[in-house]
């Protein structure tokens, strides 16, 4: 489509033109968007509910919050993460000056995903503009009404010419990925992760690929299980689980199952209340696509907890499964959704293993008192991101770089790792 | 599946954990310093084989260089395995927050034939240093150096963890079907094909990858600078192994005028470098294979050059060659050269030399001489690459503090 091509070009002539170079012009870009998010906050809120069913707290504290940290953090960090690093020399080189010199790459395309699709979209457009970059935005099509409000508003704030924002669907990003990108930033499922790599290969574009996986979650028999299953049970059926990193499944020893059950369930009441389909911080499924394919994997399992589903409005309940098998069909890929499939293992040593035999995880979690046990995790499984006695806080923290490894992605960022990214 | 018992094999010793702790690592490393210690003879013997590379480049590039990576390597590895720890907000202040640096697991080296033992140890010795097991692909084009590193080096490493494969083009091509957690390869951009048929079959497993390829090297001479030190600094960037060297400068851009001083200059440079026959000097270098003499061979043809063109096709030698008075469309200013030939476009000014620097794809590396210090600045700020030197050439490739590498 010329559409693309145009759009594309349009951003690289205005990126060649040099006027995203400067510190201040950037600043003033992301100053914009800091405006933006502060004014049309309730319009945002508003788009993120109707698409997700999320109450407007959540919506402010899962999204809003969080993309404000990140453009105060950057628009004060901007100036020093730009400059010049000098790097040590040696006995040739020291009459030399020696320093590793930020530029920016060019045009940047930034693919949302529609978990959280205002975040997913702001958080590395913040980065690819702080490093001068111009930026195609592409949000996700799934979550309509935030991405028709991301491409109202943006253009309303930033130089249209340097961050566009497209929509549509795959035709549309397909045609998209057809195009010569500097860097291509993308958030989703290991599938089309493969794709938007190979079509930067074309390119020898460079890629940052944000994916997910399974996330296990070891409880030992020594620690706090009554705290362990409040974090656990905030973790898992937040967005009604469909987070990255959220908990996926845990791993536990068979004598504490019940009681890690019984702590969830308490947990929820709660969190949600007697009735949780009344509830207005329980999220919906995204939609019916998604909606059967968390049900089809109820079959066959021991249903400890839940299981009520309602298909006219995407609901499915928090639901427990207990005595899973490694091998049934929940256990193959991401749930993604408000299902907790609870396997039972006899030691650490078995729990390590069963988590070294399947893909790395984009994040893993632990809860013990025991120190060396934790260390012991650790040491001996990879994962893109680790979160000990809690879950999930590791992605608030903008020193660390968020991201996974292997089949849960390549590449980092947040904070000043979206800038060097 | 050929290669695939051995790429079992090898995620086999990685999930084993042996490669993990510091002490093995350390004692694999040391076991490369005594390949290259006690192979030393063999390699600049392999090297002046396959491509007539002078001894005393072989020493430099693939000996010298490679320890020195080596031991910047061991100085600082238990520093470099350390957790880092990061600075934390407000809701995590009682935690503890770090960066883990963990191995990938099982690591593909794919090397090329210009820098054939360097282009493999300095990756591998990263690799090995981050707790990796390693998968070598030594290039095909340089028989002995092939040979060498086949049959040698497994002796000095853990043949567990660490293997050499042989491999042609078709080989490579079923080898890159097998899954590696990290691909790392060097090639020339002339084949940027070569480059994109890796990434993707690399995407294929999400497999995350670096790719040193190459691109044609401006090399900018402002009016003011000493043309004698410029000469002999370009002259030696340009003919060391032949011109086959990723981050030689691969044209200059000069106002007329600087053409006029430089081509005695590079004249002088040239003899006192190679003596008046610089294919009778032991320190001149050869193309490496008929293949690769046909093409350099073709692009100077219907060039007349200032200095030197003599070509000698049996011993694959080709003349200290300058050309000038180019264009930016002539036929040799649309490839990565990769020989001993140097052409000088006329520019007039630094202005239009940053222009034809932009209106290409972004090099490897960019060249600017000057003695004033704005023109060095201005090029370097207007211009994009993999890396800069400023009135010198190759010299940032040998500061281990910097990070080497393209882009685009």
């Amino acid at each position: 489509m010329e559409r693309m091509q145009q759009v594309v070009g349009r951003a690289r002539a205005a990126f060649n033109s040099g006027r995203c170079r400067s510190l201040e012009f950037r600043i003033q870009q992301l100053k914009a968007l800091k405006r933006m998010v502060q004014e049309k906050e309730e319009e945002i809120v508003a788009a993120i509910k109707a698409d997700l069913h999320k109450s407007g707290p959540s919506a402010y504290g899962h999204e809003i919050l969080y993309v404000m940290q990140d453009l105060i953090l950057t628009i004060d960090k901007l100036p020093s993460w730009a400059a010049p690093r000098p790097a040590k020399r040696d006995l040739l080189t020291m009459r030399d000056e020696a320093y590793v010199s930020p530029e920016p790459l060019g045009v940047v395309l930034i693919i949302g995903a529609w978990n959280y699709p205002f975040l997913l979209v702001m958080h590395p457009l913040i980065g690819a503009i702080a490093a001068g970059n111009a930026v195609v935005t592409k949000p996700s099509e799934i979550a309509e009404n935030t991405a028709r409000v991301v491409a109202d508003l943006l253009p309303q704030y930033l130089d249209p010419e340097l961050y566009p924002v497209v929509t549509g669907g795959v035709p549309e990003t397909t045609e998209l990925l057809k195009q010569r990108f500097d860097h291509i930033l993308y958030t989703g499922n290991s599938t089309v992760g493969k794709i938007v790599m190979a079509a930067a290969a074309k390119h020898l574009t460079p890629v940052t690929l944000e994916l997910g996986g399974k996330s296990p979650c070891y409880i030992d028999k020594d620690c706090d299980l009554a705290t362990a299953c409040r974090r656990i049970t905030w973790g898992k059926y937040l967005n009604c689980g469909q987070t990255c990193i959220a908990p996926d499944y845990i791993l536990c020893d068979p004598s504490i199952q019940s009681k890690v059950v019984e702590n969830i369930k308490a947990t929820l009441q709660e969190l949600y209340g007697e009735d949780v389909k009344k509830s207005p911080d329980y999220e919906r499924i995204i939609n019916k696509h998604h909606f059967r394919r968390i049900l089809g994997l109820l079959e066959g399992q021991k249903i400890a907890h839940g299981g009520e589903a309602d298909e006219a409005t995407c609901f499915i309940a928090p639901t427990i499964l207990t005595d899973v098998s490694p091998a049934s069909k929940v256990m193959e890929e991401e749930i993604f959704g408000p299902v907790l499939p609870i396997l039972p293992v006899k030691s650490v040593d078995e729990a390590i293993e069963l988590i070294n035999s399947r893909e790395k995880p984009l994040a893993l979690y632990v809860f013990s008192n025991n120190k060396k046990l934790i260390k012991r995790v650790i040491s001996e499984t990879s994962s893109g991101g680790v979160t000990a006695n809690d879950v999930v806080m590791h992605f608030f923290l903008s020193t660390l770089p968020f991201g996974g490894v292997g089949n849960s992605g390549m590449g980092a960022y947040h904070g000043k790792h979206s800038f060097d990214t | 599946n050929p290669y695939a018992g051995l790429v079992s094999h090898l995620r086999a010793a990685w999930l084993s954990g042996k490669t993990r702790p510091l002490e093995y690592r350390v004692a694999q490393l040391e076991a490369l310093g005594r390949f290259l210690d006690e192979k030393k003879q063999d390699i600049l013997e392999a090297t002046a084989l396959d491509m007539g590379k002078p001894h005393f480049e072989a020493e430099f590039s693939e000996i010298l260089l490679s320890k020195n990576e080596l031991h910047e390597t061991l100085n600082n590895l238990s520093d470099w395995m350390k957790d880092e720890y990061v600075d934390k907000n407000l809701v995590t202040r009682l935690d503890s927050a770090f960066i883990r640096k963990d191995p990938y697991g099982v690591v593909l080296i794919i090397a090329p034939w210009n820098y054939p033992i360097h282009l493999i140890l300095v990756p591998l010795i990263g690799a090995i240093a981050a707790g990796n097991c390693v998968l070598i692909k030594p290039s095909e084009t340089t028989m002995n150096a092939e040979r060498l590193v086949a049959e040698a080096l497994p002796n000095y490493l853990d043949k567990d963890c660490f293997a050499v494969v042989t491999a042609g083009v078709e080989e490579t091509t079923r080898l890159l079907e097998n899954k590696f957690d990290y691909i790392f390869f060097t090639g020339t951009s002339r084949s940027p094909s070569v480059g994109r048929i890796i990434m993707t079959a690399a995407a294929k497993h999400l497999t995350p990858v670096t790719l040193e390829l190459g691109g044609k090297n401006p090399c900018y001479v402002s009016d003011t600078c000493d043309v004698q030190n410029v000469a002999r600094r370009v002259a030696w960037g340009r003919f060391f192994n032949a011109g086959q060297t990723c981050v030689a400068p691969d044209y200059v851009l000069c106002s007329a005028e600087m053409q006029e001083k430089l081509l005695p200059a590079l004249h002088k440079v040239i003899t006192d470098f190679y003596g008046p026959n610089p294919q009778e000097s032991p320190d001149f270098g050869r193309i490496v294979g008929d293949k690769q003499f046909q093409r350099v061979q073709a692009l100077l043809r219907s060039r007349h050059a200032a200095i030197g063109g003599q070509m000698d096709e049996k011993e694959r030698y080709i003349a200290p060659t300058v050309l000038v008075d180019l264009q930016p469309s002539d036929p040799i200013m649309q490839e990565e050269i990769f020989g001993p030939i140097l052409p000088i476009v006329t520019v007039a000014n630094v202005d239009e030399a940053i222009d034809i620097i932009k209106g290409r794809e972004r090099p490897l590396v960019v060249y600017a001489f000057s003695s004033d210090y704005k023109v060095v600045n201005q090029v370097l700020e207007r211009t994009s690459s993999g890396g800069f030197c400023g009135n010198d050439t190759l010299m940032h490739v040998m500061l281990t503090s910097l990070p080497f590498g393209g882009i685009g």
